[in-house]
């Protein structure tokens, strides 16, 4: 592993790592919104604006917030040629067979890549920010209305729970079968799709029975740490939010209103 | 077909928060035919070392050479790597994914060109090699096997390859002492005919009964090299880097300490049994 | 020389009898000591002190043994794994009889069923033939499975299969809402335990991030943090390397000797059993032998029997011996063994 994985938590302490991660969820959802209804020139520049304020205050590197960029490039690319060509404009700059380069399709491609890389920069950062446990609390906490209709929440949560802790453990996994694979001569390094697919099975298989091996074991030590499902559980009382997360909540809620309307 | 190091320097994933050198400047020189022991601390770039050697890792700064070519010079063939460098990792029983053993032990084999008479023997004296019986197992199915002979067929997938250089990180982890006993022989004998050996171990007794020199590495730098009663003789610098040194070199040690004149070039538990009868019949033990 | 061993066994039978009467009142009221044993049952080659220190363990062993507070009570268990076709005893007809507060080291080579045994001391297995009694709960009872999984405790080999979170101070809280601990107790709870396992200040660690032996502790702190009476080891130090076996086996020596839990010790590792108090042997799903370490570890035929190698100061004691050096005990630790060769004379 060279790079660093998208999408990793950066421990740190800047104010956003320390806010709670149910007002980081909820304030992810209303900055998409604005992000969703932006499509203006200066609406992009504050756009631009609070993402500058928001990679300062959390402290996370604008590379890091970035680092979608390397492998998102073709995609955004073929987003933009493919607006830029097939958007429906009454004046074209040329025209050719059924391809009509006009300024305002340059726009809706420009429009959409930008709300993909605003959207890519905002999860980054809520990514870098938010531990993966406290995210699946967060998560748990909001689902929570939907144990009115009968969806085990407490069992969910516990699920999300142990997924996101064996993460780390079959990432590390995989890397090491990869490699074992690798020198006994399995091609992943192929250009060749071919030997391409053919090298899968060497790797798929291994990775999924040692994941079943350690869900195994793992449900034999939670049985023995007297798991018996959801019920007869300790409820956790949901933690109530600190002024500097309400702070923070109705901050973003008022940035992300007078950004929808005012551009 | 000497493996070299030049000042060679990796650096996990640079440029983010999470860099990290893993190992700094290391030049070594391991010559054919020889037995070597890499030890050091969990984290200290042992596994790093042995996955530059093999070419699943490209050094960050400096080149790793085999028989003088550089193997990550753009006209080095992989093919040829693989086919002379084996490398077993920890655990290589959760490698194994074809329905037979058979099957299992010849995927390297795929790659190497070989019609299917050469591929059945070679799978067979793999098998032999590491004490299985090939007639018995080939056809079972690699998943139902016990612990032991799973890993044993996952190294004979190594074996089959025939390396000339055999890597293996910590191959006796889980192993009960005498089916540790038994697969360091095996090892042996691989020396014996030939094959250069690296091996990473915790095991201090295992490197002093089998290796001839030791590689001891602390947090990416090379400490250590020489051969094995050199590089425990420095009880203190292995205490330093809370390392352990063969038992039988303990009690030398603790021996010596208490005033009883025991040569301190002791590894082995023979040389140690020798030494104290040989004292005892010169009266110099107390 | 006569004089000297015999204050030595009387000395340990003093030891062993006021030690029954602070722990067990009442099983020792109308005993006097010199009817529970005297010193008539000394071996008649007590002459090798190494014999005395073996009598004196047995001593010990039988006074707490003869009391009722047994951690484990096993008789006639037999197991087998209901594979296709195979009839094979996983189990066959163990007995194991284990004391509060007593350290026992299972040994074995792998496949001689000693995790299968295990496994049924925290009714992961249910009980197929025999009975079996864990802190005086019947194992067969399934309405009070779950009071038994609290009063014994189980770490396993695989350090990073045992954690339900990434954070540790609510991985040890899984154990306590489990059993619906009320939520202002968790957080004290769970320091104690850390504490205990010499880990405190880990609380927002994620696991992944430690050592093997680092891991394996906060195992054993999730399982602390329900106060069980017994903790089975099961080969919880094959995967680490020394330094975390020692970590674990220092920690697991404090909690014997200072919280006085009942410890069970799966291991192949020879150096971890010389401390337990007693070690069981086994082979092919059967005890074959139970004893205390100096017993056992230097019996070279029994080991080999079991495929296991003897400690090496043992190895060492019996080849010297073969080339005409005795020494005058049977050594289980290096220390000892040089302590033996600086005393030849």
């Amino acid at each position: 592993m060279n790079r660093m994985p998208i999408g990793q938590y950066i421990p740190g302490d800047s104010l956003i790592h320390h806010l709670d991660a149910r007002v980081k969820l909820i304030a992810f959802i209303l900055l998409i919104s604005t992000i969703i209804l932006t499509d203006s020139v200066p609406g992009y520049c504050s756009l631009m604006v609070l993402t500058a304020g928001l990679l300062f205050v959390s402290k996370v590197k604008l590379k890091t917030a970035l680092g979608f960029i390397q492998s998102l490039f073709l995609f955004l690319m073929v987003i933009f040629v493919m607006n830029t060509l097939f958007f429906d404009s009454a004046q074209p700059i040329c025209s050719w067979w059924i391809f009509h380069i006009s300024l305002g399709g340059m726009a809706q491609g420009a429009n959409v890549v930008l709300r993909v890389i605003f959207l890519m920069i905002f999860s980054s950062v809520l990514m870098a920010t938010t531990a993966p446990m406290e995210a699946a609390f967060a998560l748990k906490s909001l689902l929570r209305p939907l144990q009115y209709i009968r969806i085990p929440t407490e069992d969910l949560a516990i699920m999300i729970s142990v997924a996101v802790q064996f993460i780390p453990v079959l990432m590390e996994e995989t890397e090491m079968i990869r490699k074992a694979q690798t020198a006994r001569g399995a091609k992943f390094e192929s250009a060749r799709l071919r030997e391409k697919a053919a090298s899968v099975m060497p790797l798929v298989i291994p990775i999924f029975l040692g994941a079943f091996r350690r869900a195994d074991e793992l449900s034999l030590a939670m049985e023995a740490r007297g798991y018996r499902g959801g019920k007869n559980r300790t409820q956790n009382k949901q933690k109530p939010l600190r002024k500097q997360d309400i702070l923070a909540l109705l901050t973003a809620a008022a940035v992300c209103f007078i950004q929808a309307y005012a551009f | 077909m000497p493996v070299e190091l030049d000042q060679v320097s990796y650096t996990y994933a640079p440029g983010t928060v999470f860099e990290a050198a893993a190992l700094d400047r290391v030049t070594v020189s391991i010559e054919d035919g020889e037995f070597v022991g890499i030890m050091g601390h969990t984290g200290c770039g042992k596994s790093t070392m042995i996955q530059l050697i093999a070419g699943l890792l490209v050094p960050s700064s400096g080149k790793v050479l085999l028989d003088g070519c550089d193997i990550n010079d753009g006209g080095y063939r992989r093919g040829e790597l693989r086919k002379r460098v084996g490398i077993v990792f920890q655990y290589p029983e959760y490698q194994l994914f074809e329905s037979t053993v058979e099957k299992d032990v010849a995927f390297g084999l795929k790659h190497l060109a070989l019609n299917s008479a050469e591929v059945r023997s070679r799978v067979a004296w793999a098998l032999e090699t590491v004490g299985l019986n090939y007639g018995e197992i080939c056809r079972e199915s690699s998943l139902g096997l016990s612990g032991g002979e799973k890993r044993k067929v996952a190294i004979a997938g190594v074996l089959a390859m025939k390396p000339q250089i055999l890597i293996l990180d910590e191959p006796i982890a889980g192993l009960d002492p005498v089916a540790r006993d038994s697969f360091m022989q095996l090892l042996d004998r691989l020396h014996n005919g030939g094959t250069t050996i690296i091996i990473v171990s915790h095991n201090a007794d295992i490197l002093g009964d089998f290796t001839r020199r030791i590689l001891v590495l602390n947090k990416g730098s090379l400490v250590m090299d020489g051969a094995v009663k050199d590089v425990f003789s420095d009880v203190a610098q292995m205490e330093a880097l809370n390392l352990d040194v063969s038992r039988p070199r303990k009690i030398a040690h603790l021996l010596g300490q208490r005033g009883v004149a025991i040569p301190q070039d002791i590894v082995r538990y023979e040389e140690l049994l020798t030494a104290l009868t040989h004292l005892k019949k010169s009266g110099g033990l107390p | 020389m006569l004089q000297n061993i015999q204050l030595v066994i009387d000395t340990a039978i003093a030891d062993a009898y006021y030690m029954g009467k602070i722990l067990y009142p009442e099983n020792f009221k109308d005993i006097e000591p010199e009817k529970k044993i005297n010193a008539n049952h000394i071996p008649q080659t007590c002459g090798e002190s190494e014999n005395v220190s073996i009598f004196c363990d047995r001593v010990y062993w039988k006074a707490k043994t003869a009391m009722v507070m047994r951690s484990i009570d096993g008789k006639g268990i037999s197991y087998s794994y209901a594979f296709e076709g195979s009839i094979d005893l996983s189990l066959d007809d163990v007995s194991i009889c284990i004391a509060q507060g007593e350290m026992v080291a299972i040994l074995g080579h792998n496949g001689s069923g000693k995790s299968t045994l295990v496994k049924h001391f925290d009714a992961l297995l249910s009980l197929q033939k025999g009975s079996l009694k864990v802190a005086g709960l019947d194992a067969n009872n399934t309405d009070r499975i779950w009071e038994l999984r609290k009063k014994c405790g189980m770490v396993f080999q695989n350090p990073d299969n045992q954690f339900v979170s990434s954070i540790v101070d609510e991985d040890i809280a899984f154990g306590l809402e489990n059993y619906d601990t009320p939520i202002e107790q968790i957080p004290s709870k769970v320091s104690e335990a850390l504490a205990l396992v010499g880990m405190s200040g880990f609380e927002k660690k994620s696991p992944h991030m430690l050592s093997g032996g680092q891991k394996q502790r906060i195992a054993l702190a999730s399982v602390l943090a329900l106060e069980p009476e017994i903790i089975v080891f099961d080969e919880s130090t094959a995967m680490l390397d020394p330094e975390g076996r020692k970590e674990v086996i220092t920690t697991i020596r404090r909690l014997h000797d200072n919280e006085h839990k009942t410890i069970i010790l799966i291991s192949h590792y020879m150096e971890e059993a010389v401390f337990a108090d007693r070690i069981y042997i086994m082979k092919n799903g059967r005890i074959l032998a139970q004893g205390t370490p100096r017993e056992i570890l230097t019996d070279q035929v029994l080991l080999a029997e079991a495929r296991l190698l003897p400690p090496l100061p043992v190895r060492i004691y019996y080849d010297l011996q073969k080339a005409g050096i005795i020494l005058r005990h049977c050594p289980l630790t290096e220390e000892e063994l040089v302590e033996e060769l600086c005393r030849l004379n």
